[in-house]
């Protein structure tokens, strides 16, 4: 089933919530609604489903206005679920998924054996199965979330609005929902989605369409319309958007803005440089936070290592995650260790795509300045094919500092500064 | 479908119609003049009376006071619980009861100014009630509405109280004026509540009064269930939560007021009996409903049997036994399970 939306105002007490809104959407189609908190996602929702009236504009489903069709009508081709649930009672979850037969049922019906295969099968989709005959009211924010998207899926519809599908649910869950969603329009139905998940709408939907105050500020597909601009502008974040090589889609990574709130160091021995990456870089950087100014590099927001620096207030070279180390991240890493007193040399696992950075300390001028963690651990975490293992061994000769514990590496560094 | 539960909801239907059945009996043969089982069972069965010391008077008992009594207190609590039951579908609280929106109050003050305006003739009566009732229901609505939007029930439940308040004020100042008169009396009654006004004039009235009710209630039985899943739920469902809501306040003023008209104001039993139930049966309305009619029928039955008995040969009003049993159990539920307003 088709979606046009032509022209939508609504407002609230006077107070417009969305401003000409204008979109379609085809059969089988995934759209994602992305914007921040207050940018009327929900209210849009509303009004597509007809809950709400809008003040101008219409809704159409295939060819017919949706404030034409009565209550019932629509609920045989449209079906939402909403994103919080409080159930009255405390209904069984099959008896509430075989609510979602109600739009077939007439008064006095009982459930006809096409009812139960349809709630049987939905609940098989959601993965509610297992806790059938448990009472709604005990489950969890995730559980309860899967039974109302099954009892949506029960009423058979062509349209699914869903809102924060994935809010309550764990990671393995977001992607199960994702998963059916994608299962669904391929099967034909037309799925509008509102969530605040700019990587999974990147991954999940055909179009994303970005609103901001009320209004539509680009409709398209996730690669053109998710751009730092697009976001920076609607968001107000700033953000990396690189590519996953694993999905394919396009990846969206945070990067914090100046946190003044942060205390200085109480007083800076020395600057110091670190190379790590992968968690490795933990205990290093929590022994030297309390006595240097560090730096950090080349990291990817998705480290582990990014967001420990990152706490700690240390200064930071970033690439975007799974993309190689690119020339302005190599230079910009090479002048943090030149302006920095020592460089410190985590037991890193080393791959082509973090090799730049023993490359760029090898650079360095002044070789003695360099602190190696337990260089004799190196072949184990080469994944370079003896690459790594080859830089490390030439720092080490030409005067690098092995140590082989945090304690030691401490010791040196505070003696010597 | 879930095997167990359908079964065991056959089991508490056959259990409940198979009470039924003692309850009337014992309604009828229970009472300060004795007698005896015998002639109370070949009355009911249709035979001429001829057994006993004096027939004719056994006969008068039974037919004229005992049966329609019984009969009132059946359809009076039929018509509570399952009014109370929709309440509480309706305002998806447990702690809903006919009364909430004021209904009562409003029914006692159109009955309370029937009496006083000495007007006579039996469909006064309800007529007086229902005005009330509606009057407070559909103020209480008003107030409760936000601009044309949806109405909240937080402000449904306190413009009820408030009004309700007004229209008790308005009776207690009636009672004020007649008093030392016989009219009194009568108004004392509605504050009081009970069943030994019955006669089958009232129940010819009450009957298809409380029938109709009914039925429209049980129709919209499944509305209950998806509105207990929110009014937006509700609404993908196919329903439209302001019509139901509004179709299933108007049933319920109207078979309140009614009861309200013959019976007064009987507490408890629209609060309790459906709260049992859920727990016995579930929330599910369309079994719900049907089997709390049944079980406030044969609660005020009961009820009624103990208020005639306790302290014979004298009579107490059957709603201080429905409070004196329900307030100490809803205390119970209100202690032992979690009860969200």
């Amino acid at each position: 089933m088709d979606i046009t939306i032509n022209g939508l105002h609504f407002s609230y007490d006077g107070s417009p919530i969305l401003r000409e809104i204008t979109l379609s959407m085809q059969k089988g189609e995934v759209l994602a609604i992305v914007g921040p908190n207050g940018s009327g996602k929900t209210t849009l929702l509303k009004n597509i489903s007809g809950v709400l009236t809008p003040d101008a504009g219409a809704v159409y489903l295939d060819m017919k206005q949706i404030t034409d069709l009565s209550p019932r009508e629509i609920s045989r081709c449209l079906t939402a679920v909403e994103q919080e649930h409080e159930v009255g009672f405390d209904f069984t979850v099959r008896e509430v998924i075989a609510m979602g037969r109600i739009p077939y049922q007439g008064r006095f019906a009982r459930e006809t054996t096409k009812d139960a295969q349809q709630i049987r099968e939905a609940m098989e989709l959601a993965h509610v199965s297992s806790f059938a005959s448990r009472s709604i009211q005990e489950l969890s924010g995730g559980e309860k979330q899967r039974v109302f998207l099954a009892m949506a899926l029960a009423q058979n519809p062509q349209v699914l609005l869903l809102d924060e599908p994935t809010a309550y649910l764990d990671i393995n869950y977001q992607l199960q929902i994702m998963t059916i969603v994608r299962q669904q329009a391929a099967a034909g139905l037309t799925i509008l989605m509102a969530i605040h998940d700019l990587n999974l709408a990147a991954q999940y939907a055909d179009r994303v369409a970005i609103l901001h105050r009320g209004r539509l500020l680009a409709v398209g597909r996730p690669a053109d319309i998710l751009t730092e601009a697009n976001i920076k502008q609607a968001f107000q974040a700033d953000v990396i958007v690189g590519k996953n090589s694993v999905t394919n889609s396009v990846y969206i990574s945070t990067v914090a803005q100046k946190s003044k709130a942060l205390p200085p160091f109480r007083e800076s021995l020395g600057k110091l440089h670190i190379i790590c990456g992968g968690g490795s870089g933990a205990a290093v950087l929590h022994a030297l936070a309390n006595g240097f100014s560090l730096s950090v590099g080349v990291v990817s927001p998705l480290d582990s290592d990014f967001q420990l620096a990152q706490c700690l207030g240390a200064k930071l070279v970033t690439e975007a995650p799974f993309a190689p180390i690119s020339p302005r991240a190599y230079k910009e890493n090479l002048a943090a260790m030149r302006s920095s007193d020592g460089v410190v040399i985590c037991e890193t696992p080393f791959g082509p795509g973090n090799l730049p950075n023993l490359s760029a300390a090898l650079e360095l001028e002044s070789k003695t300045n360099i602190y190696i963690l337990r260089p004799e651990g190196i072949e184990e975490r080469d994944y370079t094919g003896g690459e790594a293992t080859k830089l490390i061994h030439q720092l080490v000769k030409s005067g690098a500092i092995v140590v082989n514990s945090i304690e030691e590496l401490s010791s040196h560094l505070i003696s010597r500064y | 479908m879930n095997q167990k539960r359908t079964y065991s909801r056959r089991l508490v239907f056959i259990v409940l119609l198979v009470l039924t059945v003692p309850t009337l009996l014992a309604g009828v043969i229970i009472g300060p003049v004795h007698i005896p089982i015998s002639d109370t069972l070949s009355y009911l069965i249709g035979r001429g009376a001829s057994v006993g010391g004096s027939p004719s008077v056994s006969r008068l008992i039974i037919s004229q006071i005992r049966l329609p009594r019984v009969l009132l207190g059946l359809l009076v609590g039929w018509a509570l619980a399952i009014s109370g039951g929709t309440m509480q579908g309706v305002f998806r609280n447990p702690l809903a009861s006919p009364y909430i929106l004021g209904i009562a109050s409003g029914a006692s003050t159109g009955a309370a100014l029937v009496i006083l305006m000495n007007l006579h003739g039996v469909l006064f009566l309800p007529l007086g009630a229902f005005v009330g009732g509606s009057l407070a229901v559909g103020i209480v609505y008003r107030l409760a509405q936000e601009r044309g939007k949806k109405t909240s029930v937080y402000t449904l439940i306190l413009a009820g109280v408030a009004v309700g308040a007004f229209f008790s004020a308005v009776t207690s100042f009636g009672i004020f004026l007649s008093s030392g008169t016989e009219r009194m009396t009568d108004l004392i009654f509605w504050i009081m509540g009970g069943l030994g006004r019955a006669n089958w004039t009232y129940l010819c009235v009450l009957f298809p009064i409380v029938t109709f009710g009914s039925l429209v209630v049980i129709a919209f039985s499944r509305d209950l269930n998806a509105l207990a899943m929110g009014e937006e739920s509700a609404f993908h469902l196919g329903i439209n939560p302001e019509t139901s809501k509004r179709v299933m306040l108007s049933v319920v003023t109207l078979l309140t007021s009614s009861v309200v008209a013959f019976a007064g104001t009987i507490g408890f039993v629209g609060l309790i009996i459906p709260h049992i139930m859920r727990l016995i049966i579930g929330p599910d309305h369309r079994f719900l409903l049907p089997a709390t009619a049944i079980a406030g029928a044969i609660f005020l039955v009961l009820a009624d049997i103990a208020a005639r008995t306790v302290v014979r040969p004298a009579e107490l009003p059957v709603g201080i036994i429905t409070a004196f049993l329900g307030a100490p159990f809803f205390l119970y539920l209100l202690k032992t399970k979690k009860m969200r307003i």
